[in-house]
């Protein structure tokens, strides 16, 4: 009992005496379930509450495009956006603002929507009558929906059936509405003509509202009565069901013109996942940075003549390599395996290579970077190990690998630009996707490389300074 | 004064207090190595001998006193120092997962030796040792005396100057200790100026010159291992010094 005790004593002394040890135990969990249900629960509050934001342009400001505006709002699941700093947003710049990703759908309302929609309700109710099918529209207008390609296929489908359940809900409306016109003059038509064939002028019968073939005749049977017991049969023009939308509706990814990629699952995990794998190497090199420390090797190079530079430089070298071995393996999943051995789409490169290479290199480059600062304030192997791997876990969560930024709550996709992870798959993503050039990703690479100095000289600064 | 004319290394009222720590490590320490000597350094667990040693090679900052090697100020300069001196650190200082000869090579190089040179070099330190047999070997998977060895002759392998041995003989042999000894003689015979840190007072009795007698970050006393003996009364080797003089045991 006595050793049991001594055991166990031991073991509490060593636990708690580990200071960055219990951090990772206590705070990391904390922090990790903190950042996974923040994503989630918005991702859950997307379905129930927080509501999708549309871009949303009516050239046509009728009835038509504020019936499914207003059946979008009603809906409760989406806030409509029509105006942007003061200004009303142009077809242009709805399509540019989605192709860039600062907005994930867009509507487009063509400028004669009312009108055609008006005369193509009356050619289907016309052509019903005729019995003869359904016109055909000759014209091109048509409504576009416009979606972000890196949208994962799930949530656009989802978005984009409702909004054209929405659309026809509108559509219907008109269309009874026209249809109730019709039927009106028409039963009204063929009743007085019968009303003037017993002499009876001006009598006229009031269909109000939208009523079936059996409930007019039984209606005007009752009228009828009055006059004489022959049976008045008016023919009554046929309801157009019909499952077509008066005006064509286009679902249009919005992207460059001269871009020829199609958006798939593959195209948006190969980056995501590349970046995690490159962040992994956070492992081996603060591991190598650790046991340089611990094993008294620094103190030894210190000695030496040879700058830090070169010391740190010979890491960067090996690691970028590592970081573009990983790069290459992750496209030939993209590439070679999940298209040949599961169907999937194959990744498409785009046609950038140039801006490839960069994005490339300066992920490497803030991969390392991590690794350094990783190496340098941990004080063991378990310490850079645990602490290294749930920090890349929580900078990919944060970066969007697991759950897209745009099912983030609004506050949390500001701090997931603080993740290097989110820099690195921007640029990715903005390349194999949104067929983007260098000047686009410029940003996001300056930050990774900016990330990786920044890290380069907070561990030079720790392994120069003397105590 | 003559003295410091043929000083290499010059240390006066040396004060260094660790952050954090209660109690200065060195508490005004006064030294003198002069050029070519092989100069013991002696005193018990935390006298401060590796204090010492890291101010003397530019690692540690120190609070107070003066530092000087080879006309070198250590408070400012301490950076000209390198590749001059060369350290065997206390603990093994090399990469565990590379083979003994791959440390030395890389050792080798990061001093600015190459191609041939480099080569007969690596080939040189590996004979000296007799480290021939266990070139291929992982450091990790070598025995203590042969992880000493190669710490050894990492920290010698661009002959340098000037020499710290922060207690090399630790866990080593007495075959591989005498061959260490004779190498370090021969390396002094050559002008090499040496410094050598232990605890076991009977090595330095026969290796060094000239001894000091550290202890608690005081030195105690400094001169010739004769002189130590002749000096105090009673005592007939340096163990009995160390005694009298501190009134401490030592424990090899
Ligand atoms: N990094 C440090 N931080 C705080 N105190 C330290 C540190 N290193 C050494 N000390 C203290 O400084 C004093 C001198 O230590 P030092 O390592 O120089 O002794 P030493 O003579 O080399 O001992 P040994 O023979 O055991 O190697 C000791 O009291 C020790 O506790
Ligand atoms: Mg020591």
């Amino acid at each position: 009992m006595k050793k049991l005790f001594a055991e166990m004593r031991k073991e509490f002394l060593v636990l708690i005496r580990d200071i960055p040890g219990l951090t990772i135990l206590f705070l990391m969990p904390m922090f990790l379930i903190l950042v996974v249900t923040l994503t989630q629960e918005n991702a859950f509050k997307k379905v129930n509450e927080s509501k999708i934001t549309i871009l949303w342009n009516d050239n046509d400001t009728s009835l038509y495009g504020e019936t499914i505006e207003k059946g979008l709002v009603e809906s409760g699941f989406f806030e409509v956006i029509k105006v942007i700093n003061n200004k009303k947003i142009s077809d242009s710049e709805v399509h540019e603002k989605i192709s860039k990703g600062e907005f994930q759908i867009g509507v487009i309302i063509p400028a004669n929507a009312a009108e055609i929609s008006k005369k193509r309700a009356e050619d289907l109710i016309k052509s019903s009558e005729k019995k003869n099918g359904i016109a055909k529209i000759n014209d091109n207008s048509e409504i576009k929906i416009l979606v972000d390609p890196t949208v994962r296929d799930s949530y656009k489908n989802s978005v984009v059936s409702s909004i054209k359940r929405l659309i026809q809900a509108a559509e219907f409306k008109i269309l009874i509405d026209r249809f109730i016109q019709v039927m009106n003059l028409e039963v009204n038509n063929q009743f007085d003509k019968k009303m003037k064939s017993f002499g009876e002028k001006d009598f006229s019968v009031d269909l109000k509202g939208f009523a079936y073939k059996d409930e007019v005749n039984k209606q005007i049977a009752k009228k009828m009565k009055a006059f004489s017991d022959e049976k008045v049969v008016i023919k009554i023009p046929e309801f157009p069901w019909n499952d077509k939308n008066l005006i064509k509706i286009k679902e249009e990814i919005a992207q460059k013109a001269e871009s020829v990629i199609k958006p798939s699952i593959v195209q948006n995990n190969v980056p995501a996942f590349t970046l995690f794998a490159m962040f992994f190497i956070v492992i081996p090199l603060s591991g190598s940075l650790i046991s340089e420390r611990n094993e008294g090797v620094y103190n030894r190079l210190r000695t030496l003549p040879v700058s830090y530079f070169t010391l740190v430089f010979g890491k960067v070298v090996v690691y970028t390599f590592v970081c573009i071995i990983q790069f290459v393996l992750m496209l030939c999943v993209g590439l070679f395996i999940l298209p040949i051995f599961f169907g999937f789409p194959a990744l498409e490169l785009g046609s950038n290579y140039f801006a490839l290479i960069l994005a490339t290199v300066a992920s490497a480059l803030a991969a390392i970077g991590f690794g350094l600062l990783v190496g340098t304030f941990s004080k063991t192997h378990n310490q850079g190990a645990m602490f290294g791997s749930v920090m890349v876990v929580i900078l990919g969560i944060m970066g969007g690998i697991f759950l897209p930024i745009y099912l983030m709550p609004e506050s949390f996709r500001h701090i997931s630009m603080l993740s290097p992870v989110r820099w690195g798959i921007d640029s990715f993503l903005n390349i194999f996707v949104r067929a983007a050039d260098v000047k686009v990703v410029l940003p996001d690479i300056l930050r990774l490389v900016g990330f990786f100095i920044l890290a380069l000289f907070v561990s030079m600064i720790t392994f120069l300074k003397r105590n | 004064m003559l003295e410091q004319s043929q000083s290499i290394i010059l240390v006066k009222d040396l004060r260094k207090k660790y952050k954090g720590a209660e109690e200065e490590a060195l508490k005004g320490i006064d030294l003198v190595v002069r050029r070519g000597e092989l100069f013991g350094l002696i005193g018990p667990n935390s006298a401060g001998k590796t204090t010492l040693i890291s101010i003397l090679c530019g690692l540690l900052k120190y609070d107070e006193g003066m530092v000087e090697i080879d006309g070198i100020n250590m408070k400012f300069d301490y950076k000209k120092i390198k590749g001059k001196i060369g350290l065997i650190p206390q603990e093994i200082a090399l990469h565990s997962s590379l083979t003994v000869k791959e440390n030395l090579n890389y050792f080798g190089s990061l001093q600015g030796i190459t191609g041939k040179d480099l080569e007969n070099r690596v080939e040189d330190c590996l004979t000296i040792l007799q480290l021939h047999q266990h070139s291929n070997k992982k450091i990790s998977k070598c025995s203590g005396g042969i992880k000493r060895r190669t710490n050894l002759m990492a920290g010698l392998i661009h002959n340098p100057s000037i020499v710290f041995l922060d207690e090399p003989t630790l866990g080593v042999d007495v075959q591989s200790r005498n061959l260490i000894f004779e190498y370090l003689q021969d390396l002094n015979k050559l002008g090499v100026t040496i410094v050598y840190t232990t605890h076991y007072m009977r090595e330095v009795e026969s290796l060094c010159s000239r001894v000091a007698i550290i202890d608690d970050g005081h030195r105690i006393v400094e001169g010739t291992p004769k002189e130590l003996i002749d000096a105090n009364i009673g005592c007939f080797d340096l163990t009995q010094v160390f005694i009298k003089l501190t009134g401490k045991e030592i424990r090899d």
